[in-house]
């Protein structure tokens, strides 16, 4: 439980620093590529991401995975 | 008669989406085998419809695990059924397919700088049956620089097992999710993520077991077999920062890494890296690395002693120290097949490796898999 709320501490502090950049909403056409999507194409990573997690003794974080007992 | 209200409820999804104004619908089908004799299809259809003016959206998808497998899980499980006779290497294995169906729905719904939504999932299997709730909101700051995300879920899940109609146990997860995305130049933009998740309920395998003395396996050298016992209770929390970079208008490369902790005692690493190149406008190449390594569990052991005062044993590979490597190329592109409509295609390829180096009975197992979708925007 500590190692929780030490997480939410840290997340916050960073998040109320955050902000402080402003780039204005015509210079982010690059941004807007399909490329640069953090979790990628759904389609593409859905039951990938569900066979890697259940293989693995950790969990969340990147991409959300689907439930399931993960038996497979 | 419940996977037919599956189907019923997906192709509900699928018809009011079609309905719709702004719509895209897909399918997609992954394919997966390894070296531990599984061998996974999973087909998915999916398929997304905008209302209200673009402000709501309404997403669902339904999707099939269908895997085959004689796993060392099964091939365990399967020596204490049939001890080995005297001669054979190991006992004859048959094995199983099971098929897990999920539908997943969500909806957002946007009010100018903040997005609101929900979500809900059910997977079902002959031997668990889960329900996921979540409700997430979404605020953009800084001109749209900043964006902050928060997430609360619920899941309820009932651990059952084949064979045993009295075998019932409950398992309750409550998680909490935070993003925090920053658009750093017209080139760059970063990620932090927190994940915690608290878990209480039945967390055990129903058909592991656990051998005392010996070489740790029942059925082999073991004194003796007692059922796999894990704690009720489990903290998890997991730490992400990621960045993806922009050179020029063709190519870009995404880094990721996560730190993972939970209570039980495992801590992991994972690395990620991706480089994208754009041949041509509507067409991406990616080629992604991932590595991930792990320690064990805490009350995890090899081989366990025959003693009285262990309350907590386990045969989960999960649980054992770890590592894995996984290498993936996809292709990705789009066309307009006339007015108003494109159609989306990818593939992608990939291979794992995964190294326990503590876990009787299995050191390595390699695995293949790929991925093939379609999806028309209308």
């Amino acid at each position: 439980m500590r190692t929780t709320i030490a997480f939410a501490v840290l997340f916050a502090c960073a998040a109320t620093v955050g902000g402080c950049v402003t780039i204005n909403p015509w210079e982010r056409g690059r941004l807007a590529n399909p490329d640069m999507e953090f979790g990628g194409a759904e389609e593409l990573a859905a039951a990938e991401a569900h066979a890697t997690e259940v293989r693995e003794g950790s969990s969340g974080g990147f991409d959300a995975s689907g439930g399931g007992c993960g038996c497979n | 008669m419940r996977r037919t209200s599956i189907t019923l409820a997906a192709l509900a999804v699928l018809w009011t989406a079609a309905r719709a104004s702004a719509d895209e619908g897909g399918a997609s089908i992954f394919v997966r085998a390894d070296t531990d004799r599984t061998v996974v299809i999973s087909p998915r259809a999916s398929a997304s419809a905008t209302f209200d003016g673009d402000r709501t959206t309404i997403r669902g998808s339904y999707m099939a695990d269908v895997w085959t497998s004689a796993s060392i899980d099964i091939r365990t499980a399967a020596s204490i059924r049939r001890p080995r006779e005297a001669g054979n290497v190991e006992p004859e294995v048959h094995a199983i397919t099971e098929q897990r169906d999920q539908v997943d729905l969500s909806v957002t719904h946007e009010l100018d700088d903040v997005t609101i939504g929900g979500s809900y999932y059910y997977s079902g299997e002959n031997d668990y049956w889960s329900h996921g709730f979540s409700l997430r909101s979404e605020q953009e700051l800084s001109n749209n620089s900043t964006t902050f995300e928060e997430a609360l879920t619920y899941v309820h899940d009932i651990v059952g097992r084949a064979g045993d109609p009295t075998f019932e146990r409950p398992l309750e997860t409550f998680g909490l999710r935070l993003v925090w995305t920053q658009i750093l130049s017209p080139d760059a933009i970063l990620q932090f993520v927190y994940d915690g998740t608290y878990r209480t309920g039945f967390q055990s395998s129903p058909y592991r077991y656990v051998g005392l003395g010996g070489d740790g396996q029942c059925g082999s050298t073991a004194v003796l077999c007692v059922p796999e016992a894990h704690p009720s209770v489990r903290i998890r929390n997991a730490l992400v920062a990621r960045g993806r970079f922009a050179f020029g208008a063709n190519a870009s490369a995404g880094l990721g890494y996560r730190f993972y902790i939970d209570d039980w005692g495992v801590i992991s690493h994972t690395a990620r890296a991706q480089i994208a190149w754009i041949p041509e406008r509507g067409q991406t190449i990616t080629l992604a690395y991932r590595f991930y390594t792990q320690t064990a569990a805490g009350f995890y052991m090899n081989v366990y002693p025959n003693r009285d005062d262990i309350l907590n044993v386990t045969r989960d590979r999960e649980l054992s120290p770890m590592f894995s490597n996984r290498l993936a190329v996809s292709y990705q592109g789009r066309a307009v097949i006339a007015e108003g409509i494109a159609m989306k295609f990818a593939i992608a390829v990939g291979g794992s490796a995964f190294v326990y180096s503590d876990f009787t009975g299995l050191e390595e197992v390699y695995g293949i898999d790929t991925t093939f979708s379609i999806t028309l925007e209308l």
